[in-house]
C-alpha cells in the first residue's frame, strides 16, 4: 500500500516538472520584447527629460529638491540657508544640480515598469508610488549628504557616490521586485524557472 | 520570483566591495579602463593619450584638446552590479560566477563606452548644437548608463525569473 502511494506521488510529481527547453522557447519572445521595450523607453524617457534640461524646465525639480532638502534639514536642527538651489551650511555648502534629482534613476524605474506585460491600470499605480518613493528616498539622500557636508567634509565623498551610486541601484530593484509580486499571480511550481 | 533581491545580502556585499573600490580597486580599475578606451581607440586611427588617473579623475588628450573624466563616478556601477549580483537569490554558484565574469564584462564595456563620448564631444563642441548633442549623448552613457547598464545586464541575467508570460496571460 505505502508503496503504491510512493510510486503514484512520484508520477504526479513527473507530471508537474516543466520541460525546460519548452518554457525558453516559449518565452523568448517575450524576454526580447520586454528587454527591447525597457531599452527603448529609457531612451525615449531620457530625450524628454534632456529636453526639458537644456530648455531650462527642469531647474523647477531641482528647486523643489534644494527646498524639500533644505526645510528638513532645518527641522532636524541643521542651520541652512538656500539661495535658489545652492543650500549653504555653517560650515561649506551644496548646489543641487539635475543629476542630484534623481532623475536617472526615476527613468530606470519607470522604463522598467513601462516595460513590464501588464494592465496599464497596474503600470499607473505602480509608476505613481515609485516615482513618489523615489522622490523621497532622494531628498533623504540629499539630506543626508548635507549631514554629512555640514559635520564632516572630507566624508563627502564617500557618502555622496556610495548613497547615490550603489544604494540607489537596490532601492530600484526592490521596489520593481515589490511591484512585480503586486501585480503577478503568483507562480505555480510549474513554471518557476531559473536564470 | 521570492526573494529574488536580498537586501541584507546587497548591504553585507556593498559595503566591503565599496570599501575595498575606494581604497584599492578604483585607482588600477580607471587606469585599465582608460587604457583600454586608448587602445580602442586606436584601433580606428585615433590617437588619445592618457595623461593622467587621479582621485578617480582621468586626464585625455585628444587631437589638441585635453579634458578631465571624473570616470569614478561612472566606474563605480561595476561595485552596484557586482553587489546586485551577490545578492540575487535563488542561483547556484556557478551561475552567479557567470554572471559576475560575463556581466562584469559587458559592464566594463558600457563603460570603454561611455569614454567614447568624450571624442563625440571634442569632435561636436564647435558648434552650439553639436555640443548640445555631445552633452546629451555623454549624459546618455555615463549619467543614465551608470544605472541603466549594471540594472539591465542583472535584469538579463534574471529574465527567466520575471513572471514575464504569467503578467501577459493575467493581462489577456
Amino acid at each position: 500500500m505505502s508503496h503504491h502511494r510512493k510510486k503514484r506521488s512520484r508520477s504526479v510529481r513527473k507530471r508537474a516538472r516543466p520541460d525546460p527547453a519548452a518554457w525558453k522557447k516559449a518565452d523568448r519572445p517575450a524576454i526580447r520584447r520586454y528587454l527591447l521595450v525597457f531599452a527603448g523607453a529609457a531612451a525615449g524617457l531620457f530625450g524628454v527629460y534632456w529636453t526639458a534640461e537644456v530648455t531650462g524646465k527642469f531647474q523647477h525639480v531641482n528647486l523643489l529638491n534644494a527646498a524639500l532638502s533644505g526645510a528638513v534639514l532645518r527641522a532636524c536642527g541643521f542651520p541652512t540657508e538656500r539661495t535658489g538651489t545652492v543650500l549653504q551650511f555653517e560650515r561649506g555648502g551644496m548646489e543641487i544640480i539635475s543629476e542630484c534629482s534623481g532623475v536617472y534613476v526615476a527613468i530606470l524605474f519607470a522604463a522598467a515598469v513601462l516595460a513590464f506585460p501588464t494592465s496599464w491600470r497596474a503600470r499607473g499605480w505602480g509608476l505613481a508610488l515609485g516615482l513618489v518613493a523615489l522622490f523621497a528616498v532622494n531628498v533623504v539622500r540629499l539630506v543626508t549628504v548635507g549631514m554629512v557636508i555640514a559635520w564632516r567634509e572630507s566624508l563627502f565623498p564617500l557618502v555622496h557616490e556610495y548613497l547615490w551610486q550603489i544604494l540607489f541601484v537596490l532601492v530600484v530593484a526592490l521596489l520593481y521586485v515589490a511591484w512585480i509580486e503586486k501585480t503577478t499571480p503568483r507562480a505555480s511550481p510549474a513554471e518557476e524557472g531559473s536564470p | 520570483m521570492t526573494r529574488l533581491v536580498r537586501p541584507w545580502h546587497f548591504l553585507a556585499a556593498s559595503i566591503p566591495l565599496f570599501l575595498l573600490w575606494e581604497f584599492a580597486v578604483r585607482q588600477p580599475w580607471l587606469t585599465f579602463v582608460a587604457h583600454l578606451f586608448a587602445t580602442t581607440a586606436l584601433v580606428f586611427g585615433l590617437q588619445v593619450d592618457v595623461l593622467a588617473v587621479a582621485d578617480g579623475s582621468i586626464r585625455f588628450a585628444y587631437a589638441g584638446a585635453e579634458w578631465t573624466d571624473r570616470f569614478g563616478l561612472t566606474g563605480i556601477n561595476i561595485v552596484a552590479f557586482f553587489s546586485l549580483v551577490l545578492a540575487t537569490g535563488g542561483v547556484t554558484r556557478a551561475q552567479r560566477g557567470r554572471m559576475l565574469l560575463l556581466g562584469g564584462l559587458v559592464v566594463l564595456g558600457t563603460q570603454v563606452l561611455g569614454l567614447w563620448s568624450d571624442i563625440v564631444h571634442v569632435h561636436l563642441s564647435s558648434t552650439r548644437a553639436g555640443a548640445a548633442f555631445a552633452n546629451g549623448l555623454r549624459a546618455l552613457l555615463t549619467g543614465l548608463g551608470t544605472f541603466l547598464f549594471p540594472f539591465l545586464v542583472w535584469l538579463y541575467f534574471v529574465r527567466r525569473r520575471l513572471p514575464l508570460p504569467r503578467a501577459r496571460r493575467k493581462r489577456s
